[in-house]
C-alpha cells in the first residue's frame, strides 16, 4: 500500500478537521468533507443524484423514531422530577453506610437511568435533588459533586441510551441487542460506583458526615419509599421489560414509554408549561442530531469512495496484533478526543474510519458499542469540555469547577478498570445476547 | 431591514413549534398501531409511512430553529480565546461555507421534489402512501435553513448577534 492511495482519504479527513477548527457546526463539517470528497472521486452528475435523495433516505426510516420518542420520555421523566423518588429509595436504604448518600445517589442514578438516555439529563437531575442534601449533610463537594457527574454516565449506559441509539442507526448493530447487553454493564458499573465511594470514604473518613444512630429509618419506611417509585417501576417494565421480553420493538416500547411519562407529568402542576417545554426541547435535540446523522452519512460516504477505510482495516490486520491489543489502541484516542469534543459527535465522527477495522478484525460490534459508549463517557467527566462537570457546576455554582472534576478522578479510574473487565471478561454483556 | 431579520426569525422559531408537535403525533400513530394489533389483530395502515413522514418535517422543519438556537454542537476550544474579530471573522466564513453545503443539499433536494410530485411517487406498503409531501418538506426545510444562515451572516456583519443562549441543563438534556 503506498501513500497515495491514504492521501485522497487523508486530504477529507485533514479538510474535516480544518473545518472543525473553524468552528462549523459538526453535521456540517462532516457533511462539507463528505461531499468535496465524493465530488473529488465520482462525477458531479453521480454527486448531485446521491445529494437529492441522501438527506430523506437518511431521515424517512421507522426505526429512527425511537429518538424523538425516547428523547420525550426523558424529557417528561425529568420534568415530573422521577428521580426524586429514586434518590429518596435509595436513602433510605444504603443512607446508613458510610458515604451513604453519595451511594444513594448512584442508586438514583441507576434507576432514573433505565427510563432515561441521556448522561446530561440524569446529572442535571441528580445535581437539583442529591446535590444540596450531601452539602447540607457536609458531604465533601468533591464527593458530592464527583458521584453527581460521574453518576449521570450512568444514563446512557444503562439502557434506554441516546448513544446507544445513535451508533444503531450509523453501523446498523440491532439496536435490542444493544440495549439486552448493555443492562449488566450497567448496573455493574453502578455497583462499582458504590462500593469505590464505600472504600474512598474508608480511606478518607472526612468525606462524609459519620452516620449518626438516630433517625435510623425503619423498615416500614424503606418499604414505602420504595413503594414511591412505583412510576418509574411502570416505566421501566413499558419500556426495557417489553424489549427485554421481546414482546415489543424498540420503538414500540419508546411510544409507550412516552406515553406514560406524558401521564406522569400531567398528573402534576405546571403541566402545561412542561409538556410544551418538553416538545419544544425534542424537536430541537432531534434536528441537531439528525444534522449530525446526515452529515456522517456524507462524510462517511465520501471517505469510503476514497478507500481509506478498507486501505486502513488491511493496513491494521496486516499488523497482526491481537484482536485485544487492536481494540486497546482504537479505544485510547477516544479518552482524548472526548475531553474536545461530546459523545454523541465524537462516534459520528470516527466511526466511518473505525468501524470497518472493528468489522475486519472480527470483533464483536455489539461489545464495541459498549466499549466506545463507556470511553466517550469518560470524557463527559474529565476536563476540559467535560459537559456532566459544568452541569453539576451551573446547578451548583458555589461548588468549585476544581473540586468537581478532582471529585472525578476516582470514577475515572473506576471507568477504566470496568472497561478492562469488559475487555477481559467480554461475556458480562455478551451472555445476555447469546443464542 | 433587522425588523424583517427579526420577523422571519420568529415566523422558523413558531414553525420549530409545530415540529415538535409531530413528536406527540408519533407517539400517538405508534400507541394506536400497539393496540390494534394487540387487541384486533388489525394493524393501522400507512401507520408506519406516516410516521416517516411526520420524522421528516420534524427535523427538517425544526433544522432553523435549532440554528437559531445554537444547538448544533460546534467545537469552540480552539477560537474561544481569539479577539472577538478574529472569532467574528471565523463565524462569518464558516457560516458561509454551512450556507454553501446547505444549497448544495436544497437545490438538488428541490429538483428531486418537484420530479417526485410529478410523477406521484409512491411507496411500495400494503397502501400507497405519497412520498413527495415529505420530499418537499424536506427541500423547504433546507431553504429554510439556508435563510437562517443568511440571517446569521447579517447579524454579525452589522453587530448585532443574538445573545448566546445560556446552556441551562434542561437545554442540553439531549446532549
Amino acid at each position: 500500500m503506498t501513500f497515495e492511495q491514504l492521501a485522497p482519504g487523508l486530504a477529507i479527513i485533514g479538510l474535516l478537521l480544518v473545518l472543525l477548527i473553524c468552528r462549523l457546526p459538526i453535521g456540517f463539517a462532516l457533511a462539507g468533507a463528505g461531499v468535496i470528497g465524493l465530488m473529488w472521486e465520482r462525477p458531479w452528475r453521480a454527486v448531485e443524484y446521491l445529494l437529492s435523495t441522501f438527506a430523506y433516505s437518511t431521515t424517512a426510516n421507522f426505526a429512527y423514531i425511537v429518538l424523538p420518542l425516547f428523547l420525550f420520555m426523558g424529557q417528561m421523566a425529568f420534568s415530573a422530577g422521577l428521580s426524586r423518588h429514586a434518590f429518596e429509595a435509595g436513602q433510605t436504604w444504603l443512607g446508613r453506610i458510610p458515604g451513604g448518600l453519595a451511594a444513594a445517589t448512584v442508586f438514583g442514578c441507576a434507576v432514573f437511568s433505565t427510563i432515561c438516555g441521556s448522561s446530561v439529563a440524569t446529572a442535571s437531575t441528580m445535581a437539583r435533588v442529591a446535590l444540596p442534601e450531601m452539602l447540607r449533610q457536609g458531604y465533601s463537594p468533591r464527593l458530592a459533586a464527583g458521584c453527581v457527574a460521574a453518576g449521570g454516565t450512568l444514563g446512557v449506559l444503562i439502557p434506554p441510551s441516546g448513544i446507544l441509539v445513535v451508533y444503531s442507526i450509523i453501523t446498523e448493530v440491532s439496536l435490542v441487542k444493544l440495549f439486552v447487553a448493555a443492562f449488566v454493564p450497567g448496573f455493574m458499573t453502578a455497583a462499582i460506583y458504590v462500593i469505590g465511594i464505600y472504600i474512598w470514604v474508608k480511606l478518607n473518613p472526612t468525606l462524609s458526615p459519620s452516620v449518626s444512630k438516630a433517625n435510623a429509618p425503619s423498615w416500614t419506611d424503606r418499604v414505602v419509599a420504595l413503594g414511591r417509585t412505583w412510576e418509574l417501576l411502570i416505566l421501566f417494565l413499558a419500556v426495557m421489560g417489553t424489549i427485554y421480553l421481546g414482546v415489543a420493538t424498540p420503538t414500540e416500547a419508546a411510544a409507550l414509554g412516552a406515553f406514560f411519562a406524558l401521564l406522569t407529568v400531567l398528573r402534576r402542576k405546571g403541566r402545561k408549561k412542561n409538556v410544551l417545554q418538553g416538545l419544544r426541547e425534542t424537536g430541537t435535540a432531534t434536528c441537531s442530531v439528525f444534522a449530525l446523522v446526515i452529515g456522517a452519512g456524507l462524510f462517511s460516504l465520501g471517505l469510503s469512495t476514497t478507500q481509506l477505510p478498507t486501505h486502513l482495516a488491511t493496513l491494521v490486520t496486516s499488523l497482526e496484533l491481537s484482536q485485544t491489543a487492536t481494540i486497546l489502541i482504537i479505544l485510547i484516542p477516544y479518552l482524548i478526543l472526548g475531553c474536545f469534543v461530546d459523545g454523541l459527535s465524537l462516534i459520528l465522527i470516527t466511526m466511518p474510519i473505525v468501524f470497518p477495522i472493528v468489522t475486519q478484525i472480527g470483533f464483536d460490534t455489539v461489545l464495541f458499542g459498549l466499549l466506545v459508549t463507556k470511553a466517550v463517557e469518560i470524557g463527559a467527566i474529565t476536563p476540559p469540555v467535560g459537559l456532566n462537570a459544568f452541569v453539576v457546576k451551573s446547578m451548583a455554582p458555589d461548588v468549585d469547577l476544581k473540586d468537581i472534576f478532582y471529585g472525578c478522578i476516582p470514577f475515572v479510574v473506576m471507568e477504566i478498570i470496568i472497561v478492562g473487565l469488559l475487555i477481559a471478561f467480554p461475556e458480562i454483556a455478551l451472555f445476555a445476547i447469546r443464542d | 431591514m433587522t425588523a424583517l431579520i427579526e420577523c422571519i426569525e420568529r415566523l422558523l422559531a413558531r414553525l420549530a413549534i409545530i415540529s415538535g408537535f409531530a413528536t406527540l403525533v408519533i407517539m400517538v400513530i405508534v400507541m394506536i398501531d400497539v393496540i390494534g394489533r394487540a387487541a384486533f389483530n388489525e394493524p393501522l395502515h400507512s401507520g408506519v409511512e406516516l410516521s416517516e413522514l411526520l420524522l421528516v418535517s420534524l427535523v427538517f422543519l425544526g433544522l432553523s430553529a435549532a440554528q437559531q438556537q445554537r444547538q448544533n454542537f460546534a467545537i469552540e476550544i480552539f477560537t474561544r480565546h481569539l479577539p472577538i474579530r478574529v472569532q467574528n471573522g471565523f463565524e462569518i466564513a464558516g457560516y458561509a461555507a454551512c450556507l454553501a453545503i446547505v444549497i448544495l443539499l436544497a437545490w438538488p433536494s428541490t429538483i428531486q421534489a418537484i420530479s417526485s410530485f410529478n410523477r406521484n411517487e409512491m411507496g411500495f406498503g400494503i397502501v400507497a402512501f405519497p412520498i413527495w409531501p415529505a420530499r418537499i418538506v424536506l427541500a423547504i426545510g433546507l431553504w429554510l435553513l439556508a435563510i437562517q444562515f443568511l440571517c446569521d451572516i447579517y447579524r454579525i456583519l452589522t453587530g448585532q448577534q443574538r445573545a448566546a443562549p445560556g446552556h441551562s441543563p434542561e437545554q442540553e438534556i439531549a446532549e
